[in-house]
């Protein structure tokens, strides 16, 4: 039996190595499946395809929502409103990114590491930069082209009313 | 602007999260998209989540019911300013609406038209989230005299088919009883089934409920009320007995709470107080209990159903009244025009398409 683990090591796809305490890890279905398997003796986790800027932004959601978890459970129990209202407006900060690219990594990474909060996180995140955009601007941020053809985009605006652009 | 494509599953996730007015605009950005929008078993997802994040605090769509001087009209509730919807049947001049039932954002209408089209109707299913109308073909079986005809709208819980039950209401004597019909969407079509109605007469024609491909209706034989009920999966009737405690001389309305049968008892005396009875286990009699007594209140008149698990809506003299059975918080709401005959439904937007 390996002594308790207190803190792994996580290797982004840069090469560059980040300490994460084990209830941060926790917070990740993948992290959580390897330190909680006795027959892995963990030393670097490599994500090979995080990489080092989004790596420290996940560790950071990870490690604030251990927080908020132990805090709650010192507590007794559950959160009040108050403590979940003061999360919330975390997560909502969190996700304020300056480049679109990197909601979506984010995205991926939380998804790859199977990180339930943070993918619907990001997930409600990017819903609501869609809505309301044009099916042209929804396209530039996916990157994305409009492969109608001029018939169909005919039919598809008749039968329902409504514009590619 | 992403630099790498998105994994499909990923984009469902995505776009799971949206409203159906997104939705809809979403259809035009890539085929790709347009594929998994309009494919089936993302619709229940998409519903799905829906439901889940908006348990307790649906739209309702008030139905305002014909007024001899005034035309028919909807109007959807929320936390926001009531919006008017127009009637989409396919002729104008419709001077009566009478609705059927709600299932996964579909409605189920029936308009009687006045003027050029005096006398004639037409019965239709309308997803006012998509916009899209069905209007159903007429059967040849049914007498054209629609105040003896019933229909119930639901869903068939084993093939998730939309369908429309319709049958004669025996409380006019002497009259040829009609068989009994049945539609399904996946047809397009209606059938004659072989089905027996229980004797009955219906109470209260506002009073009906929806529950998991269960169609309820209050009826009474002989003096004695009990719940009449549609299976759309078996495609037969039944019956259920009222709990026993009720004072039956007392008006009773069918709704549903917590995803259960619930029976609303109006005691009507100096103000309105209400018993309200669930079934906690459906079809046993025998589970019926008491779960709230609500009021009396002056605010409180006709019962007409739940919004959420919390609050009911009532309608006082021509007002729309909700009360919040937890905090005890009493509104009137805001509702365009002159209420007078409402007809409310917990209503839920969607993407089901109405094609056969």
């Amino acid at each position: 039996m390996s002594s308790p683990v207190e803190q792994i090591t996580v290797v982004s796809s840069d090469g560059d190595e980040f300490k994460m305490t084990v209830a941060a890890a926790m917070q990740s279905e993948q992290l959580k499946q390897m330190l909680t398997d006795d027959s892995i003796s963990i030393v670097k986790v490599p994500v090979e395809n995080i990489s080092t800027e989004i790596l420290v932004k996940v560790i950071e959601y990870c490690q604030k929502h251990a927080d908020h978890e132990a805090a709650t459970k010192a507590n007794g129990g559950g959160a009040s409103d108050s403590e979940a209202e003061e999360l919330n407006k975390w997560d909502a900060e969190f996700m304020k990114v300056d480049v679109e690219d990197k909601l979506f990594h984010i995205l991926m990474a939380a998804n790859y590491l199977e990180i339930k909060g943070l993918f619907d996180l990001a997930c409600q995140t990017v819903a609501d930069l869609i809505k309301g955009k044009t099916p042209k601007q929804i396209r530039k941020i996916f990157n994305l082209k409009n492969d109608f053809t001029p018939e169909e985009q005919e039919r598809l605006s008749r039968q329902h009313n409504c514009s590619f652009d | 602007m992403l630099s790498a494509d998105l994994p499909e599953e990923i984009v469902e996730e995505i776009s799971m999260r949206l409203p159906v007015k997104s939705l809809l605009r979403c259809k035009s950005v890539a085929k790709s998209w347009y594929a998994q929008i309009t494919n089936p078993s993302f619709i229940t997802r998409q519903f799905e989540w829906s439901d889940s994040i908006t348990k307790n605090r649906r739209h309702q769509l008030i139905f305002r019911l014909h007024n001899a001087s005034l035309k028919p009209c909807i109007s959807l509730i929320s936390d926001l300013e009531p919006i008017d919807i127009e009637v989409p049947f396919p002729e104008k001049d419709v001077e009566y609406i009478f609705v059927y039932g709600q299932c996964n954002g579909i409605f189920c209408l029936y308009g009687v038209y006045g003027g050029d089209k005096a006398g004639e109707a037409s019965l239709i299913l309308w997803n006012p989230g998509t916009k899209e109308v069905k209007v159903l073909p007429a059967s040849q079986n049914q007498p054209r005299d629609m105040v003896y005809i019933i229909y119930g709208f639901g869903i068939d819980p084993i093939t998730n088919d939309y369908k429309v039950v319709r049958f004669g209401n025996l409380a006019f004597e002497g009259r040829e009883q009609p068989p009994v019909e049945v539609y399904n969407l996946s047809t397009g079509s209606w059938r004659t089934i072989d089905s027996v109605v229980p004797a009955f007469r219906l109470c209260y024609p506002r009073c009906r409920a929806y529950l998991n491909g269960f169609y309820h209706w209050l009826t009474e034989d002989n003096n004695d009320k009990a719940i009449l009920f549609f299976d759309f999966g078996n495609e037969v009737f039944g019956k259920i007995q009222l709990p026993p405690e009720i004072d039956q001389s007392y008006e009773s309305n069918v709704a549903v709470v917590d995803e259960k049968l619930a029976c609303a008892a109006t005691y009507k005396m100096t103000n309105c107080r209400y018993e309200i009875w669930v079934m906690n286990e459906y079809g046993v009699e025998s589970s019926w209990s008491k779960k709230f007594v609500i009021g009396p209140n002056p605010e409180f008149g006709s019962f007409l159903g739940f919004w959420g698990d919390d609050e009911i809506l009532v309608e006082n003299e021509g007002h729309l009244v909700s009360y919040n059975i937890k905090n005890q918080k009493i509104q009137r709401l805001e509702i365009h025009g002159v209420p007078k005959l409402f007809k409310v439904f917990d209503y839920l937007e969607s993407l089901v398409s109405l094609k056969s």
